[in-house]
């Protein structure tokens, strides 16, 4: 009897292990793949997991691995499946919410990180975040209010040159004053090349003087020497006029792009001190 | 007697599971394999790397590793074929394996553009084998055909067609071949960047005829040579501001742009001519 028993789990043993490898023991090797930064060997295991299991640890790697392939929305998608009881919960929803914070998708950014149940130590990180998205979105009113907050409480170390560097960005955003586009066309206008040193392209500006000025010099030359209906004078005469309208025309698109220059060099620096924190506490 | 049998089922016990184990990881690599033959590439690399990691042993890594590079390298992927060829502790291994992995990492890094990686396996691959490999032979060419050593290149040629070429005929038709390939006429004509910088700075437009653009050069010296004109004839015809503004300023800005158009244009040449050269030699080379 005693025999027949040890035989009968023998076997029972045998077949289950002379089965396919068993779904830990394949996690363990999709964990070994992200490790040796094979992402895509990984999410291909991943994919073939997909509808075998719903575990979190399966949404974690796969929104992790496409998150270091930069893939950044479906990664966020998966990242933010990662259920409550899992250890990598916070880490995935806060890195879902930088994903579509980097992809301008600020709504379910903000959804994501006020669902997010922290505890007191992820508090601050989930106030920063917030307060950096408010800065990208320019609702300095919210950014206040939830730096405040963060100021308020002793600041994690991990945060400390961040929050100052955000503090910094604020700052900068906040005590530039939108050039305007029309203002620079009269500029140019009056003094050609003006309206492009006020929208900070100095070189350009000088540039453009230059040209307008020798043009018109020329064309000056031309008429006190030869008449207003000599073909010299009309040729010149021309070109200035091309180049003193452009020069206009060029000045009022250089304040547009130099506001979205700034624009966009703000973004990168805030979106940068958001990514950072999360690097340095989750890895 | 009741302590024997208990041990003795124990002991069966755990050599069974052992032996199942071992199976398992064999069903593995049989599966990687066919995967492999079946031109499955991506997916073998993953069995043979699944195979590596539950593996107990370290009997068949290097078959693994081996196979699994190749499946990379059969993918294009060949910065992770060299990686995983670099995994391979080549200590323990004789010496005919030793050969075939630094084969195929020379091979691999060459096609991975990594000219002095390569070359560095070949010089390891010369200290411990006598001879290199065929194709290890090639790819040494190659490699001193990209650095421009033409005269080594020409020499590695000529040994490697004297070595494989068994009959006389063919063999004396391919080193005719292989001289005329690497004759002093038939070698790029490399344009120097310096040489037709110079030209243009003196001449506008003979640095692009040096490079063998007789038409744009021509043109270029046309226009130059008409703002030059225009500047001289309205400052004898006492325009001077016409002169200076329409003539020298219009022609700072042509004779700038013409210089460096000469230095964009001798680069470009050289790159056409150098890999018009390789690609010759490469496609006779591979068809010995």
């Amino acid at each position: 009897m005693k025999k027949t028993f040890v035989l009968i789990i023998f076997c029972i043993l045998s077949i289950s292990l002379s089965a396919q490898y068993s779904t830990r023991q394949r996690f363990e090797f999709i964990h070994h793949l992200v490790k040796s930064d094979d992402f895509k060997e990984a999410l291909i295991e991943l994919n073939d997991l997909e509808g075998k299991t719903n575990s979190d640890s399966l949404h974690y790697l796969k929104g992790w691995s496409l998150y270091s392939l930069k893939q950044l929305t479906n990664s966020a998608y998966n990242l933010k499946r990662v259920s409550k009881n899992s250890n990598f919960y916070n880490k995935s929803h806060f890195f879902a919410a930088y994903n579509y914070t980097h992809t301008r998708n600020y709504k379910e950014a903000k959804k994501i990180l006020s669902d997010i149940e922290t505890n007191a130590r992820f508090k601050q990180l989930k106030n920063f975040e917030s307060s950096g998205i408010a800065l990208l979105e320019r609702n300095f009113d919210i950014y206040e209010n939830t730096h405040l907050n963060l100021s308020s409480e002793a600041i994690l170390p991990a945060l400390q040159t961040e929050v100052e560097n955000l503090n910094k960005l604020y700052s900068s955003i906040k005590n530039r004053k939108q050039k305007k586009m029309w203002l620079a066309g009269l500029m140019s206008a009056a003094i050609p090349g003006s309206g492009k040193i006020y929208a900070g392209k100095t070189g350009e500006g000088i540039a453009s003087f230059l040209m307008v000025a020798s043009t018109g010099v020329v064309t000056l030359e031309n008429h006190r020497k030869l008449g207003i209906r000599n073909f010299k004078t009309i040729l010149f005469g021309s070109i200035f006029t091309i180049f003193y309208v452009g020069n206009i025309y060029g000045s009022v698109f250089s304040v547009k792009i130099s506001n979205e220059e700034f624009n966009h060099e703000m973004d990168q620096k805030i979106l940068f001190n958001l990514h950072i924190p999360l690097r340095n506490i989750f890895n | 007697m009741k302590w024997i049998k208990r041990y003795y089922l124990i002991y069966i016990f755990l050599c069974g599971t052992f032996s199942i184990s071992q199976a398992k990881n064999n069903q593995i690599l049989i599966k990687a394999d066919s995967l492999f033959s079946m031109e499955e590439y991506q997916s073998a690399a993953i069995e043979y790397e699944r195979f590596l990691y539950f593996s107990d042993t370290e009997q068949s890594n290097l078959n693994c590793l081996y196979k699994k590079a190749l499946c990379y390298k059969q993918l294009n992927e060949f910065a992770k074929a060299c990686k995983t060829l670099e995994r391979i502790n080549l200590f323990r291994e004789n010496i005919d394996n030793y050969i075939d992995i630094k084969r195929e990492l020379s091979l691999c890094y060459y096609l991975d553009n990594k000219l002095q990686k390569a070359q560095m396996q070949i010089t390891q691959l010369k200290h411990k084998a006598k001879t290199l490999p065929k194709e290890t032979q090639l790819i040494e060419i190659f490699i001193l055909n990209e650095m421009k050593r033409w005269d080594t290149a020409h020499e590695k040629a000529r040994q490697y067609a004297n070595q494989y070429l068994k009959e006389e005929p063919y063999k004396n038709f391919a080193l005719k071949k292989i001289d005329s390939l690497y004759s002093k006429k038939n070698l790029p004509n490399l344009k120097s960047v310096e040489k037709a910088e110079n030209l243009s700075r003196f001449i506008p437009g003979a640095g692009q005829i040096y490079c063998g653009k007789i038409t744009e050069g021509s043109f270029t010296f046309l226009f130059n040579g008409a703002f030059l004109a225009l500047g001289i004839q309205q400052i004898f015809t006492k325009f001077y501001f016409t002169g200076y503004m329409a003539g020298f300023g219009v022609l700072h800005k042509t004779y700038t742009g013409n210089m460096a158009r000469t230095k964009q244009l001798a680069n470009k040449t050289n790159k056409v001519r150098h890999t018009s050269f390789n690609e010759a030699i490469i496609k006779y080379m591979l068809n010995l």
